[in-house]
């Protein structure tokens, strides 16, 4: 049961790690504009997991876990000159498991406070603007910094499980590339971003690889007036991590990992041209987990934007 | 005297008010490439207004064409234009200069 635990909660762990700034609510875009740049964007997002799972099928939990996590993600990109952002990214975190023990009554295991904190360049490198759009490329890279504890403890003095932390520990590394292509009323985006996880007290999180998709329209206005028009955009994404396991002393973790792919509609309301609030609703479509572990349920996700 | 000295006065200020009128007022005229939503053309009117002797900037999203007017008698550098619209993140497509002189 405890072995369990500790893997159900790894998981959680890396698949609560957030993309960087987006239009989309969370494919990175090319774009060094607008609320891309000199902004603030803070947003809210809970992730349940209860449903456990092995080798793809859903399995009875004997010790009927459940995870709740709450995430307020602060991200600010700065511009530096117009094909460069700098995206600093942090995060306040509650994460709280709920599980019975043989012979014992209901436990809870929780931590609250800050999070990791990720810092990111955008150098956007191929540029080909036309009326009404563009075409644009940019490469991300950064670095993500253990200003997450990761030393919390239990009632008993036990140390909690990697995943229940609130940090990793590790300095980490994000790489990627983001293409961008928009006209009008339509936007399409895609980005692809791995990261190079390192080790922190003999435990190492699985290095990620995250591929997004994200097509967007705007519902209204049809024609815009002024650019002072209220605008109303509807975006679908696509977002797929694939988690390789986790090592603990140099031995794999044979209940960590997989591959998750959500469906993400999502609704954006432009209500002054620096300030714009966000819903997202990401759907787990595809999960395929190494081992035993919790599945994701779906996961809500609400912010705002501001321009300085 | 001091009749005559206020008439002249008076005469004087309004032949100035009159030429202050008359002075040539420079309307740029900037297809900018790359433009498509609010946030955007806000971040674009701020560079702007920050380049010298302007004066008032007009934003048209659906045309892709942004209005630069010159503060009365006073001449924007086009290569400070094309620079603002460049450090915006945005691409110039044309750029023309027009004087409208007032009555």
């Amino acid at each position: 049961m405890k072995r369990t635990v500790f893997a159900v909660i790894v998981l959680l762990s890396m698949n609560c790690s957030v993309a960087g700034q987006v239009l989309p609510f969370f494919t990175d875009t090319a774009l060094t504009v607008g609320f891309e740049s000199n902004a603030l964007r803070t947003f809210s997002r809970v992730v349940v997991r209860n449903q456990l799972r092995s080798e793809g099928q859903e399995v009875p939990d004997p010790s009927d876990q459940d995870v709740f996590v709450f995430a307020q993600v602060f991200a600010v990109p700065v511009r530096i000159n117009s094909d460069t952002v700098f995206t600093a990214v942090t995060r306040v975190l509650h994460k709280q498991l709920n599980f019975t023990a043989p012979g014992s009554s209901r436990e809870q295991l929780s931590d609250t406070g800050l999070g990791d904190t990720t810092l990111l360049v955008k150098r956007r490198f191929y540029v080909d603007n036309f009326q009404g759009g563009g075409i644009q490329l940019a490469l991300l890279g950064g670095v993500k910094l253990p200003t997450g504890d990761d030393n919390q403890r239990d009632n008993q003095g036990n140390l909690l499980p990697p995943g229940l932390q609130l940090g990793t520990g590790s300095v980490d590394v994000p790489v990627g590339l983001v293409f961008t292509a928009f006209k009008d009323r339509i936007g399409f985006n895609s980005s692809f971003l791995y990261q190079f996880n390192n080790e922190s007290n003999g435990f190492r999180f699985g290095d990620e690889t995250k591929v997004n998709l994200a097509f967007g329209y705007r519902l209204f206005p049809k024609q815009y007036t002024s650019f002072q028009d209220k605008v109303l955009n509807a975006y679908l994404e696509v977002n797929t991590v694939v988690s390789q396991r986790a090592s603990l002393n140099d031995q794999s973790v044979p209940d960590s990992g997989g591959t998750t792919v959500f469906l993400t509609p999502g609704i954006q309301a432009v209500l002054h041209p620096r300030f714009l609030v966000e819903a997202a609703f990401q759907i787990p479509v595809v999960q395929e987990l190494n081992g035993t572990q919790l599945s994701f349920s779906p996961t809500a996700n609400v912010g705002i934007r501001v321009l300085f | 005297m001091l009749r005559d000295v206020i008439k002249v006065m008076v005469v004087m200020a309004v032949v100035s008010l009159i030429a202050g009128s008359a002075m040539a007022q420079t309307k740029h005229v900037i297809g900018v490439d790359g433009m498509s939503c609010p946030f955007c053309a806000y971040g674009l009117e701020k560079k702007l207004k920050k380049v010298k002797d302007v004066e008032s900037v007009t934003i048209d999203l659906n045309e892709g064409e942004v209005v630069v007017i010159a503060k009365a008698g006073a001449t924007i550098k086009e290569e400070s234009l094309r620079k603002a619209v460049h450090d915006a993140g945005f691409t110039v497509s044309s750029l023309k200069q027009i004087e409208d002189r007032s009555e």
